[in-house]
């Protein structure tokens, strides 16, 4: 072997070690830090006799080694650092592995709440800004109030917060946003008082029965940079309770208790980061997923998925809280778009997120005979099962059909508009008119509507 | 209208559902309905106006059904007030110039195959027309006589057609020629197209007699082939088309018409009614007939239908909901839903006593189950109507799709499924010449198969289930 050994090798060997070694290390778990090093936390009891092939380990693992004597860690230590092994936790061909690492860890980890929230959630997520995520969210804002709802609205697009230059007006900016609850509650301030001063009513339900509420991403205090810079930087990662993501998934309980709202409507960091992350996967409820039909939406997407994929356990959970939007839908030949956009969903979610069809031997292999063209062949050692714990067997496959209505991959379709581009209701409240709403926003706007009916 | 907490004894409804619905051996198509389950979808109006010539339907879509139904008087009696709107009244005569049961008025198979030999095609529908409404006709007993008179006495024709056109404006009356069942006027697909071709051209020469009409009703794919349309002002005929579709609002309608006149429930289930919207619908002569609101109105057919099946269609409403999800699941590739596929799902549903959910008729996974029933039905007729579909989908048992078109192609390739439909006897797909690739092509065009993007396929649910295909997932299924 003439090549390195490189970031993916490095687990791959430590997996094949372990494996072979199993007698030896009774209940081994992979650890790999933050560089990608492997160790394995095990109690072993002749640590003399695994010495040639630790050696060996130590020889392959080349530059991603945590050093021969580091190899071995002993699982007490690896219980203090972390309360439990999370049930997101992958096996690799059957040896459990658990990451060490400062972002992405949320993508990891089960969802917060066990049960569905009672005040209906809903996330607006996309990979890409600029797609009419704010828009959408306002315009829904303002229909929700116009039914008499009360609505809370965060802005939880930490990096390019916009949500409340769309909905406040500058005067009406409370003291403090999100990035003030995550440094405040670092060191043990997120509290109720704190949690008053983030929260502004928006002008934009006047007149209505309703009333929209808004937590911006940050307030009039200032320094955002500065503790926006703190609260990326890993707080309390390796401690669950303290993680940013249970700080968020807090945040948003407390304020639902304190404003009592009907729903939550929750403006989510474009790009696959954390806070992203923390709003699809933890927070419970509905999350909208805004596409446009570009290569590069349905990589990043992919991407995504794939992760989600590789840990089943999470991936169960997940899956029936999204719903794909297709985003400014072009003027012209909507339904060629469309259809288009329901067939490569369609291939995204199939490939990944939907259970194969009915019956025990549905696989992908099965087409292999034919060709090697098998769309998916997963690499054997990378086949990781779902763990022990798994929750609750359902009987009933997660799958649909390409056409199926009211299926997650199905786009609901939100059409382009030059009237939309542009569009400020804090200065100019009345400048769409409720026809221009309801050409290009009306079959999504039923559709959520239809869910609160439920 | 909002859904108001009512309790109704399931069994009843499930009982309404199995004692109106026939099973599958008595399914209506080919016998005359009974007249309790005569519905009138909207759609459908147009293709019955008598000056429709030519009506288009899938299998199942209710071609034999009004070819049936119009030649009985009961049932247009039944319909009159419709029927006005599309000019067929007690002064129209219906009768029948081809269909599924064999009759003096017109040839069977064998004997079209026979006159075909030495006649042409549109000569043999014309002599069937003339014998049906001409007084003054040669005393000719058998059909070779007749068309040969036909054939050989044009100008005598030609009067005596303008004489009894004469006849009939002069009474008031019109006489209206029902042509159903086309794909079984012959065995091989030359023979078929040239007989359809000569009653198309046929019917375009009959515009010049407008008290005698006559309506031909085939399946869209028949339309499809050049060799059937490409004569002198076909467009004339082929524009005229009108589509026997079922939306969904008119099957919902049509499992009420059942469901209210069923032998046992049907009390139970108007009781329902009544309880839940302001009309009840009327019932006249021992014939009940749904409120309108539950025949055009969506939003009122889902409070019904959630009352009968529940809300959602699993345990989450991620899983889709039974209004939408059932005739969404029994659409073919080019989303049409027959009928008779949605009915048969339901009494499978109905009949199926394992899986009950507590208060409600229809539990979600027993629906489920009605559509692997209505799936296997559906094959059924697929092969009756394709029987080469058999042979091209045999091989493609537990295939994951969406595949890409070559992954068939090695399936079709190793079980020699070209040459086998090729050493078939009768009606094979015209496209078949040109291969496999003939095949995607005729497979697509009944909706088969659904071409997508990067020339792959999807089979849509209603056939994968029945031809035992699998659907790809990016997870095994918990167990």
């Amino acid at each position: 072997m003439t090549s390195r050994t490189r970031f993916r090798d490095a687990l791959l060997i430590a997996v094949e070690f372990v494996r072979t070694n199993r007698q030896a290390l009774p209940g081994a778990v992979i650890v790999r830090d933050l560089l990608g090093r492997p160790r394995i936390a095990a109690t072993v009891e002749n640590l003399e006799a695994l010495g040639p092939a630790l050696d060996k380990l130590h020889e392959r693992l080349a530059a991603f080694s945590p050093g021969r004597d580091g190899l071995i860690v002993d699982p007490a230590l690896l219980r203090e650092m972390s309360p439990a092994l999370a049930p997101g936790n992958r096996k690799v061909a059957g040896v459990p592995v658990i990451e060490r690492q400062i972002t992405g860890a949320n993508w990891n980890r089960m969802r917060i709440p066990d049960k569905e929230p009672q005040i209906p959630r809903f996330t607006f997520f996309g990979l890409k800004g600029g797609v009419g995520r704010s828009t959408a969210l306002s315009l829904l804002a303002r229909e929700l109030a116009a039914t008499d709802r009360k609505v809370l609205a965060i802005d939880l697009d930490l990096e390019s917060p916009g949500l409340s230059s769309l909905m406040l007006d500058p005067n009406a900016l409370p003291d403090y946003g999100v990035v003030d609850w995550l440094v405040e509650s670092a060191v043990g301030q997120g509290d109720n008082e704190l949690l008053r001063g983030m929260v502004a009513t928006s002008g934009l339900a006047a007149g209505t029965g309703g009333s929209i509420r808004v937590v911006p991403a940050g307030g009039t205090t200032g320094e955002y940079l500065e503790k926006l810079s703190r609260t990326t930087l890993g707080l309390g990662i390796d401690d669950d309770h303290n993680s940013f993501a249970a700080l968020l998934a807090n945040m948003v309980d407390q304020l639902e208790e304190m404003e009592r709202p009907d729903v939550v409507l929750i403006d989510s960091r474009a790009g696959l980061h954390d806070i992203a992350a923390v709003a699809v996967t933890r927070l419970g409820g509905t999350a909208f997923l805004f596409a446009v039909d570009t290569a590069q939406t349905w990589a990043g997407y992919r991407l995504l998925f794939d992760a989600w994929r590789s840990r089943p356990s999470i991936a169960r959970d997940v899956r029936a809280s999204l719903q794909m939007v297709a985003a400014q839908v072009p003027e012209t030949e909507r339904t060629v778009y469309l259809t288009r956009m329901r067939e490569r969903a369609w291939d995204l979610f199939g490939e990944t997120l939907y259970d194969a069809s009915d019956s025990e031997d549905a696989s992908d292999s099965e087409n292999a005979s034919d060709s090697e063209n098998a769309s998916d062949s997963e690499n054997a050692s990378d086949s990781e099962n779902a763990s022990d714990s798994e929750a609750e067997s359902d009987a009933e496959p997660f799958n649909f059909d390409l056409d199926a209505l009211d299926a997650p991959h199905r786009p609901v379709p939100i059409y382009w508009g030059r009237e939309f581009q542009g569009y400020d209701p804090v200065r100019n409240p009345h400048e769409l008119t409720q026809e221009q709403i309801r050409a290009g926003y009306g079959v999504w706007l039923d559709y959520v509507f239809g869910t609160l009916e439920d | 209208m909002t859904a108001k907490k009512i309790s109704v004894d399931p069994e009843s409804l499930r009982e309404a559902i199995t004692t109106s619905i026939p099973s599958q051996t008595t399914q209506f198509g080919n016998d005359l309905i009974d007249r309790r389950f005569l519905y009138l979808p909207r759609a459908h109006l147009g293709a019955l106006d008598v000056n429709c010539m030519l009506v288009v339907g899938i299998r199942g879509a209710g071609k034999s059904f009004w070819w049936n139904a119009l030649q009985s008087a009961p049932h247009r009696q039944l319909l009159a007030r419709s029927l006005q709107k599309a000019e067929i009244d007690d002064k129209t005569d219906v009768s029948a110039g081809f269909g599924n049961t064999p009759s003096s008025f017109y040839p069977n198979r064998d004997v079209l195959t026979t006159l075909l030999a030495k006649h042409k095609a549109r000569h043999i529908w014309l002599t069937v027309v003339l014998w049906q409404c001409c007084s003054a006709l040669p005393a000719l007993t058998k059909w070779a006589e007749r068309v040969a008179w036909v054939t050989e006495n044009p100008e005598e024709v030609a009067q005596q057609l303008s004489q009894a056109n004469n006849d009939l404006v002069k009474s008031g009356r019109k006489r209206l020629i029902l042509f159903d069942a086309l794909d079984r006027t012959a065995d091989e697909w030359d023979k078929l197209s040239t007989l359809l071709r000569g009653l198309l051209e046929l019917l375009l020469d009959l515009r010049s007699s407008p008290a005698i009409r006559a309506k031909a009703f085939v399946r869209p794919d028949m339309l499809e082939a050049s060799e059937i349309t490409s004569f002198r002002d076909s467009s004339k005929v082929l524009s005229s088309r009108v589509d026997l579709r079922w939306v969904r609002a008119d099957l919902y309608g049509l499992l009420w018409q059942y469901m209210g006149n069923a032998a046992h429930g049907a009390t139970e289930f108007r009781a329902l009614i009544s309880d839940l919207f302001d009309d009840g619908g009327t019932e006249k002569a021992g014939i009940w007939t749904p409120p309108k609101e539950l025949r055009r109105e969506e939003s009122s057919q889902r409070i019904l239908f959630d009352a009968i099946a529940g809300k959602w269609m699993g345990r989450d409403r991620r899983r889709g909901f039974p209004y939408t999800w059932l005739p969404n699941h029994l659409a073919d590739a080019l989303d049409q839903t027959s009928p008779r596929s949605f009915l048969a799902a339901l009494r499978a549903a109905a009949s199926d006593e394992r899986h009950r959910a507590k208060g409600l008729a229809l539990h979600y996974e027993a629906i489920k189950r009605g559509v692997q029933a209505a799936s296997k039905i559906r094959v059924d007729e697929i092969g009756e109507d394709f029987p080469w579909t058999l042979l091209a989908m045999k091989p493609l048992e537990k295939l994951v799709i969406p595949c890409h078109q070559a992954m068939i192609g090695v399936r079709w390739k190793k079980a020699d499924v070209v040459d086998q439909i090729r050493a078939q006897k009768d009606r094979k797909p015209r496209q078949l010449p040109r291969g496999e690739a003939g095949l995607f092509e005729a497979l697509a065009e009944i909706g088969l198969f659904k071409p997508m993007s990067e020339d792959r396929i999807n089979v849509p649910d209603v056939y994968r289930l029945g031809f035992g295909l699998r659907r790809r997932g990016g997870l095994s299924p918990v167990k």
